[in-house]
């Protein structure tokens, strides 16, 4: 699981015409993890933390 | 036909009937993560399968997965080790051990309501630091608790612990895919996080007051768990022995991982596949090189590590996908995954 501290940047990203949630491509100490824009995930919930403490997701290319 | 070929006395006195464990990989069989893990601080860190622990304290400790000390009977069993004492733990300050359970699991147990059951945990467990430890049950929101204690009589000897627990009336317990109710071990906390055993409360209590905090406290100080089983009812029946492949699939749900190889053409690639095992809900997703798992989001792309995949998926499937800017032909992508859907 993903760890606040941990967290350098992240970035949405959408994989066009898949019926999957859009993503926040997290880049981290332990590399970059694709977690869900969903509020059941836990790692999702750590990033709404760290969005909370005034970090910002960057938009997607 | 006689009744006697239809039911047994001994049928009777022995109903050891399945799905009685609310606990999934008590038996510690299942640690997908690894077999040994350090380095855990003040976040939920998995480690076997199921099995969580958080840590925030002066020390140091590792956990493993372990097979030459088990109890009779079992094959497994988690183990802490202290590698660095810290023999003055602060109010705040805590290790714990624990594991969490899904609102779909528990709903029948109606806690929360007038109705909430009784239910009893037992486990077997093992520390060099005898007296009395203690642990507490607790919700997903963290602000209900029952502490409970445990004794440990006799220094590195297997010991079977039963502690039946009232159904809790009030208080928020999920009874849908999120987080529920949370079993708790402690190894070491503080006051903050310590309350009265045997009683109901609000707030967010991982151990009982009192209980030794000698784990986290005594260099090379070991404490062993396995065997863990959450039931129905105020009995602690037999510990439930399931398939290992019952065990794995259960785990599965929250955490799976695997390889890929796929060979493509083109310059936008995309690779996915379906999971073994539907998710408790969206999936976060890592690839790898390998199954060294060194650097998330980066694969081996003929033989050269590759950065700058974007990963994601549902609950039924992970994909990763990758604008190269060269239009290949015939090229081979391969790859470790992981997906992490836990509580």
């Amino acid at each position: 699981m993903i760890i606040k501290d941990d967290i350098i940047s992240a970035q949405w990203y959408t994989f066009v015409g898949s019926e999957q949630p859009r993503t926040v491509q997290v880049t981290h100490s332990g590399g970059v993890t694709g977690v869900p824009e969903d509020e059941g995930n836990m790692d999702y919930q750590t990033v709404l933390e760290w969005v909370a403490e005034g970090n910002t997701i960057a938009d997607e290319e | 036909m006689p009744l006697s070929k239809i039911q047994t006395a001994d049928m009777l006195d022995a109903p050891n009937l399945g799905r009685r464990n609310l606990i999934i990989n008590g038996g510690m069989r299942i640690s997908q993560r690894g077999t040994s893990f350090t380095g855990h601080g003040a976040a939920v860190n998995y480690g076997l399968d199921r099995f969580f622990d958080y840590h925030s304290s002066d020390g140091a400790f590792t956990i493993s997965q372990e097979t030459s000390i088990v109890p009779t009977d079992f094959s497994h069993s988690l183990k802490v080790l202290t590698t660095q004492a810290d023999s003055s733990i602060a109010a705040g300050q805590r290790l714990i051990v624990g594991t969490r359970m899904e609102g779909n699991t528990i709903s029948h147990l109606k806690w929360g309501t007038s109705g909430a059951k009784t239910v009893t945990l037992s486990f077997y467990v093992r520390s060099s630091v005898t007296g009395t430890h203690g642990g507490a049950i607790g919700n997903g929101a963290d602000n209900r608790n029952y502490p409970f204690t445990y004794t440990i009589s006799s220094a590195d000897t297997w010991e079977r612990k039963t502690i039946t627990i009232p159904g809790d009336t009030t208080g928020t317990w999920a009874t849908d895919a999120g987080r529920s109710i949370q079993v708790i071990w402690g190894l070491g906390v503080g006051s903050t996080y310590s309350g009265t055993a045997g009683a109901w409360s609000a707030g967010d209590v991982n151990s009982a007051t009192g209980a030794t905090t000698d784990v986290l406290g005594t260099l090379n100080a070991t404490w062993y768990l396995t065997g863990v089983q959450l039931e129905l009812g105020s009995i602690a029946t037999d510990f439930e022995h399931l398939l290992y492949a019952e065990d794995h699939t259960l785990c599965q749900r929250y955490y799976e991982q695997g390889n890929f190889s796929q060979r493509q053409s083109g310059s936008i690639i995309r690779i996915g596949q379906s999971y073994h095992t539907r998710k408790r809900t969206s999936a976060s997703v890592n690839v790898y090189y390998n199954s060294a798992k060194a650097t998330a989001g980066t694969i081996n792309v003929s033989n050269t590590n590759n950065a700058g995949w974007n990963e994601g998926g549902n609950s039924n499937f992970w994909n990763m996908e990758k604008n190269t800017g060269v239009n290949s032909d015939s090229v081979d992508y391969n790859g470790f995954w992981t997906a992490e859907a836990e509580l």
